[in-house]
């Protein structure tokens, strides 16, 4: 365990065997559709490739990326990397690495909405609903977390921590 | 790209040919919707500042005609409406389709899904034809219905919608749209930059701190920057409710939520105040929810609100903006 490290929530392989259970949902659910799995960048890329490799569906991968109000606080929310693919018609999986406020998700849900797929569902990783402001409907929810600062299998503290394999709570500095 | 342009005679069921059209060809559908999201994305303004050079028409028509050409430029698009079919008169990877219909044909059609008596849905056709003629008689100068405008004319009464998707699909293949560039015309070029230098002029000319409301607390300014950053639309203090009164009927007590975001719906309560404070106003919002039922309200306490601040990097301006790389990225 990295020194930083507090504790750990969500181990390697309970994690590998959360998302191989969300597989098997979603294979279940997009049986016969065009399904494409839109991971958002950064942070959920890591589940979103695990993910794909066990939905046993054809399917396409498609990567979006958003700016934050950070790195841009004078302006407002834009796309900073679009989809390749054409999403018209299509069944659309959004993949979230975590779901906080709401407020990131309802940006993409409106502006993928747009373009008419067929359908627009999401799939977040992790779900921490004490610091929800926006109440969104989320079709498959990998786990509920408490209100904690959480690092590790894709989610970063100042870009750092993504290739943890496991999911862990960092230590407030 | 490929550009294939879509005008219809109101109560043709135009809105369908070019949705399954986008479909067959893998096309992206530009309808009014996702228009103004293209819009939001190419014009990087305060939200509540481009509704207002929105306003301006002759801006709005320029921003309108700039977003479809740079989007057109970029990926294959059906776009419904929008005079786009003079906007691209002069690219040579466009088709331009007009569906037209007999009026009784539109007439029974506007009845059936608008459900309308038929007095209403001629009214519903005068108008809206009537709209469009002005619309693109202002912007060009041009007469819509004339079929000349177009490569195809398409009498819907004669075909069903699938041998009219399939006929606007063998007319683009026939005309090679997806084998050539896009290439602008120079004049449309110009009008994109004269169409971004306006909005941005536009812009500057109303400095977002003077536009905004003052507001009690430093923290009520931090959470509208967030607000305005998502594009959600805010009212700052828009509404009292009430929530005790005497016997004789007078206000003794009112609440007014910090702000109400009308696209969700929800008025949001900050408090960052010391604890005595804030159990006085939970009170005020448990009585609120008990007098108002259907109303959202949701309370951000002091953790929740530094959960955001920090999470967004605000406050300090240190580097801490991928806060969680959660939302961060």
């Amino acid at each position: 365990m990295a020194d930083e490290i507090l504790e750990i929530l969500f181990h390697e392989q309970q994690i590998r065997s959360r998302v191989g259970e969300l597989a098997r949902e979603i294979t279940k659910d997009y049986t016969g559709r065009q399904l494409v799995l839109v991971s958002i960048l950064r942070g959920s890329v890591f589940f979103a490739t695990d993910l794909a490799r066990q939905i046993d569906l054809p399917l396409s991968m498609d990567f979006l990326s958003i700016s934050s109000y950070g790195e841009d606080s004078e302006g407002v929310v834009r796309i900073t990397k679009d989809l390749e693919e054409n999403i018209a018609g299509k069944d659309v999986l959004v993949i979230e690495d975590i779901i906080d406020t709401g407020f990131t998700l309802k940006y993409l849900l409106r502006t993928l909405g747009s373009r008419n797929p067929k359908s627009l569902e999401v799939c977040a990783l992790l779900n921490r609903r004490a610091r929800r402001i926006i109440e969104i409907g989320l079709k498959y929810i990998g786990f509920e977390i408490p209100d904690k600062f959480v690092v590790g299998y894709g989610l970063d503290y100042r870009q750092r921590y993504r290739n943890l394999p496991y999911i862990g709570v960092v230590k407030p500095n | 790209m490929a550009i294939i342009t879509i005008s219809r005679l109101t109560g043709s069921g135009g809105r369908e040919i070019a949705t399954a059209t986008a479909e067959a060809l893998n096309f992206q559908l530009i309808d009014r919707a996702a228009m103004d999201i293209v819009i939001d994305q190419q014009f990087p303004v305060r939200t509540e500042q481009l509704s207002r050079i929105k306003k301006n028409r002759r801006v709005y028509d320029e921003m309108m005609r700039s977003a479809i050409a740079e989007l057109a430029a970029a990926h294959h698009v059906v776009i419904l409406g929008s005079g786009a079919q003079f906007l691209f008169a002069r690219v040579a990877a466009s088709l331009h389709v007009q569906i037209v219909a007999p009026l009784p044909y539109r007439i029974a059609r506007v009845m059936r899904t608008a459900q309308v008596d038929r007095q209403k849905a001629e009214k519903i056709i005068a108008d809206r034809d009537h709209e469009k003629e002005t619309f693109i008689g202002t912007l060009y100068g041009k007469d819509w219905r004339d079929p000349a405008h177009y490569d195809l004319v398409l009498n819907i009464d004669h075909f069903s919608n699938e041998v009219a998707v399939e006929i606007i699909v063998r007319a683009a293949q026939a005309k090679g749209i997806e084998a050539r560039p896009v290439e602008l015309p120079a004049q449309l070029r110009e009008e994109i930059l004269t169409a971004k230098l306006d909005v941005a002029q536009m812009a500057d000319l109303e400095p977002v701190e003077d536009k905004l409301p003052d507001f009690a607390h430093q923290s009520e300014r931090e959470f509208a920057r967030v607000m305005d950053f998502y594009r959600i639309r805010w009212q700052y203090e828009p509404k009292t409710f009430p929530i005790e009164w005497d016997e004789n009927h007078n206000i003794v007590k009112a609440f007014t939520p910090d702000f109400y975001l009308p696209d969700l719906d929800l008025f949001i309560e900050l408090t960052t105040m010391k604890q005595s404070l804030v159990t006085k106003k939970n009170r005020k919002v448990r009585m609120l929810r008990e007098l108002y039922p259907d109303v959202n309200i949701k309370i951000l306490y002091e953790r929740d609100y530094k959960n955001l601040i920090w999470k967004y990097g605000i406050g300090n301006g240190d580097e801490e903006s991928n806060g969680n790389g959660g939302s961060g990225k």
